[in-house]
């Protein structure tokens, strides 16, 4: 099925469309994604920065409105300081003028009133905040030894006003409570007394917790030493600072964050709380050191855009596979006729030329193809027709061919050796045409103890080659019967090829007679090739003879023969230029030293042995280089038996 | 081995019925709300190894504004956890107390400074912020075997008087304010640093003590008391997960403000502080080097001098 489809041009095309598409939908949605997400969180981070910052003025607003209480009474408690009993009455004041206010005293150093002791410090608070009615206390024992508390010492020693670390209240409940303190000082710049108010924090904390941008988020007040007063873990609240907490869990980005809102900054870090990708959003509030916080994980911000991105991935997948339905239907609609083309095609191979084409009627590149394949049906229709009577002449002319071959092999002798009876004389020979037919030729006969021999090369290769040999042998055959001298069979030849020789085709030629009995031999040289004598004692050397002109071209020419004797033992080696100008593929020839060199290794050899040598040595430089013209060797060794003559 | 085990506690429980059933109340009193510090005495009451005593003891706190000494004095408590100089101090007032057994075997006090503190010379003519519960007595012991003129700022407890800066130099311990100074984002570098016991005053701090009488009237149950309480140490120091657990549980209980990451610092100094520094062993008793040391340190010569007070006789 997977093969099918992926062999199918239709499916592929539709892949291939497809992952485009997927392509350019992923990075468009990436690029919409990203560009969401930064603009989600940049937006998200004012949005939140905007609610920080408004609970911030809040709260710092509110907290002011305490200082600015204290401050404007200040002058009511130095009034009456000459009358401490008459200070409750301004602490009531202040108690009732601010709604932040539950309760506020003036704390004296040790023994400021002699009359009054070592502590001193009037408190006045609403016994019921509902009814407004307010209790006096005078506070200050072994047991509540205020000059060492924190909210009378820092003040008193930094000579400023201080906002108390947040504490829960004396009444054992959860309300978070704070102290104002504002030192009071005589005319010499020494503090006698800590004029305080402590408020709730309660309603701060409220606002604080519900301060939740996002779900899942949430908001902390962090106090200027770091402790948590409102935090979503209630557990937290009092018990861990930012620190703690970050140090339990190695969370030194959120330590960072702890040491930034101490410093009082205002900023935004993302961070890994507790395994959670998440933004800290944080500000502070002013004059008091303390801090707010929101936390929101990441996700949470862009589940909007998550979501919705889901929804358009899923959609545009969707759609997506839609397409790919609709383009692979539209291209196996519009890609059918090619499977019929391609069916008729096969046809035609077949043979079946006159198969039908389907019918196309629109006028696209499908239509084009129809022409051309109907085209084709004709013209392979006319080339096959006009192949196979190509083909038909030219079985014929290789079968001709083949009998020319067959004609002319028969005429030159084949059977080695062709004289077994007779030790004097061995022969050996052989011709390879380099076409079907060839014009090199050779031939001998004995009679009356004469050996009369030719070879020759017809100019030219082929079949015309091949008519003009079959005339050279003819002529040699029948001139050797009444002429005596090479000579004269050769000036006869001559004559008679020159005569009416209007193709001018030539023939070189030797021609030779070998007395069997002397040893005496006769030879006439028209322009071939000299022939080497081998010696008994392995010399080999071309026979210096007269190289006439080669015989077929003017009529009148004379030719002479020359006469040597044969030594016993010798060998007489005739060959055509089919030899020493073998080429192979580097158009390097075989030569006549390379020749030389081969037979001189060869004087013990059979006459058989030597031939079949050359042949190899020739065949092995030409190697796979075509043969470039025909190969032809006669070898004639002359034995005369010295003793069966001297009887 | 669950099976085993469960066999055992129920031979225990059988073997100490009839002990448990005469078992000696004794009620324990910390020097301080609870936290880690006590943290062997809470593991000893948990895991029963008061119970396997024959004891049943019970906990009781003291609140900030009271000392466990009182509880001793008042008859409420019949051990308390004190320090060595608290209860050398009331024995030579005349209170006739004696050391059971002794865990801190180092000094805890250190002065941190917002500036650099380059040895006692440093700290002359300045405000020194103490704890209010120390006696005006052992300050002035302090300052004269010290030769130091400083003024003394007395402050309830907290850190936030050195926090809030109204303060350069400040009294804490080791074990409880040091670490919060980190929990609050404070860093305090080495060199602003002054650890008594680098001065010599390494006095021991935290022992055990019973009242004179108690002890020759109930001298085994005062051995059992003690030898537990080492045992509940010891636990503690192999098991120091657990242990918060247990602290944890305490402080809840007693809804004190703190957090897990603070008695963890808490516990792990407090056994540090159990280490003898010469022998590197925790012996659970009071050396007489460290009471010798604690007597040249706090005494006026004319009462060294008396040597009214003998360790023999101190420690039990």
């Amino acid at each position: 099925m997977k093969h099918f489809l992926l062999q199918s041009f239709a499916s592929r095309l539709s892949i291939y469309v497809l992952s485009i598409t997927l392509i350019i939908f992923a990075t468009i949605m990436s690029l919409f994604y990203s560009y969401s997400r930064d603009r989600i969180t940049s937006h998200a981070i004012t949005h939140t920065h905007d609610l920080l910052s408004n609970i911030a003025t809040k709260i710092g607003g509110q907290l002011l409105t305490v200082e600015t209480t204290m401050n404007q009474s200040v002058w009511m408690l130095e009034k009456n300081l000459n009358r401490p009993d008459s200070l409750q009455r301004v602490l009531a004041a202040v108690v009732r003028n601010n709604d932040q206010v539950v309760g506020s005293g003036i704390a004296f150093i040790p023994g400021y009133y002699k009359e009054k002791g070592e502590y001193f410090m009037p408190y006045a608070s609403f016994l019921n905040k509902k009814d407004g009615e307010i209790g006096y206390q005078l506070l200050g024992d072994k047991a509540y030894d205020y000059p060492c508390m924190d909210w009378f010492l820092i003040p008193k020693l930094l000579k400023q006003s201080y906002w108390s670390e947040p504490y829960y209240d004396q009444g054992g409940g959860n309300i978070i409570m704070s102290t104002y303190a504002r030192p009071l000082m005589d005319k010499k710049g020494n503090v006698y007394a800590i004029f305080t108010a402590n408020i709730s924090l309660s309603q701060f904390t409220d606002m604080v917790n519900n301060l939740k941008p996002y779900q899942s988020s949430y908001t902390y007040l962090l106090s200027r030493n770091g402790n948590y007063l409102t935090h979503a873990d209630r557990e937290k609240i009092m018990n861990e600072t930012i620190f703690s907490e970050s140090f339990d869990t190695q969370n030194t980005q959120q330590e960072c964050i702890g040491n930034e809102m101490l410093a009082g900054h205002t900023g935004t870090v993302r961070f890994d709380y507790r395994g959670e990708d998440s933004y800290a959003f944080y500000t502070t509030i002013p004059n008091t050191g303390w801090s707010i916080c929101t936390i929101c994980p990441s996700q949470v911000i862009l589940r909007e855009l998550d979501y919705t991105s889901r929804q358009i991935i899923f959609l545009s997948l969707g759609g997506i596979l839609v397409l790919f339905l609709f383009i692979y239907w539209i291209i196996r609609k519009q890609a059918r006729p090619l499977e019929k083309f391609s069916e008729s095609a096969r046809a035609i191979a077949t043979g079946r030329f006159d198969v039908t084409l389907p019918d196309v009627h629109s006028k696209d590149e499908i239509k084009t193809l129809h022409d051309s394949l109907a085209y084709m049906q004709q013209s392979l229709s006319n080339y096959i027709s006009e192949l196979r009577q190509t083909t038909a002449t030219k079985e014929r002319i290789e079968s001709e061919l083949f009998i020319a071959r067959e004609i002319q092999m028969g005429m030159i002798p084949k059977l080695f050796p062709p004289y077994p009876d007779r030790h004097d004389i061995d022969l050996h020979a052989t011709l390879q045409p380099a076409k079907e037919v060839g014009g090199d030729l050779y031939d001998f006969f004995i009679t009356n103890e004469q050996l009369y021999f030719v070879i020759g090369d017809v100019s030219g290769k082929g079949v015309p080659a091949s008519l003009f040999m079959a005339i050279a042998r003819s002529l040699f055959r029948t001139l050797s019967q009444q002429m005596l001298s090479p000579g004269e069979i050769v000036t006869q030849m001559n004559s008679s090829i020159s005569d009416n020789n209007e193709s001018n085709m030539f023939v070189t030629l030797i021609v030779g007679i070998l007395d069997l009995k002397t040893g005496v031999m006769k030879i006439c040289n028209a322009g071939h090739n000299p022939p080497i004598l081998l010696l008994p004692d392995g010399t080999a050397s071309f026979l210096k003879i007269k190289n006439h002109l080669f015989a077929g071209v003017i009529e009148d020419l004379v030719y002479t023969d020359e006469e040597f004797v044969l030594e016993k033992g010798s060998k007489l080696f005739l060959y055509t230029d089919g030899v020493t100008e073998a080429e192979n593929s580097a158009k390097e020839l075989y030569t006549e030293e390379k020749l030389l060199e081969t037979l001189s290794n060869l004087a013990p050899a059979d006459v058989r042995t030597i031939v079949d040598t050359v042949v190899h040595s020739v065949a092995s430089h030409v190697q796979e280089a075509e043969p470039s013209d025909d190969l032809t060797i006669l070898l004639i060794y002359y034995t005369p038996e010295v003793s069966d003559n001297k009887e | 081995m669950k099976r085993l085990s469960f066999i055992g506690k129920l031979l225990i429980l059988f073997t100490f019925f009839p002990a448990t059933a005469n078992a000696q109340s004794i009620t324990i009193t910390p020097k301080f709300t609870a936290q880690a510090q006590f943290a062997g005495y809470y593991v000893a009451e948990k895991m029963g190894f008061y119970k396997e005593e024959g004891l049943d003891v019970r906990i009781q706190h003291s609140s900030i504004s009271e000392s466990s000494f009182s509880f001793l004095q008042s008859g409420r408590a019949q051990a308390v956890i004190m320090n060595l100089s608290y209860a050398l101090t009331e024995r030579i007032s005349g209170t006739r107390v004696v050391n059971i057994m002794q865990t801190s075997q180092e000094n805890s006090l250190m002065l941190i400074s917002h500036s650099p503190l380059k040895g006692l010379g440093s700290l002359q003519n300045r405000k020194i912020a103490v704890w209010n519960h120390l006696s005006q007595s052992l300050l002035n012991q302090l300052a004269k075997h010290y030769k130091l003129q400083v003024e003394w700022i007395r402050f309830n407890s907290g850190i936030n008087l050195f926090l809030s800066r109204a303060v350069d130099i400040c009294l804490v311990g080791s074990y409880n304010e040091f670490p919060q100074l980190a929990e609050h984002g404070m860093k305090i570098e080495k060199q602003n640093i002054m650890r008594f016991a680098d001065y010599g005053y390494n006095l021991p701090e935290d022992g055990l003590y019973v009242t004179e009488a108690f002890y020759q009237e109930y001298p085994e149950a005062a051995q059992k008391l003690a030898r537990a309480s080492i045992r509940g140490w010891k636990w503690a120091n192999e098991h120091p997960e657990q242990t918060l657990d247990i602290v944890m549980e305490m402080t809840r209980k007693h809804n004190i403000g703190t957090n897990r990451y603070h008695q963890q610092k808490m516990l792990e100094e407090v056994l540090r502080l159990q280490t003898d520094k010469l022998s590197g062993k925790r012996t659970y008793r009071l050396s007489p080097e460290g009471f010798q040391q604690a007597i040249q340190t706090l005494l006026p010569e004319d009462i060294q001098k008396d040597n009214s007070i003998r360790y023999e006789d101190f420690v039990k």
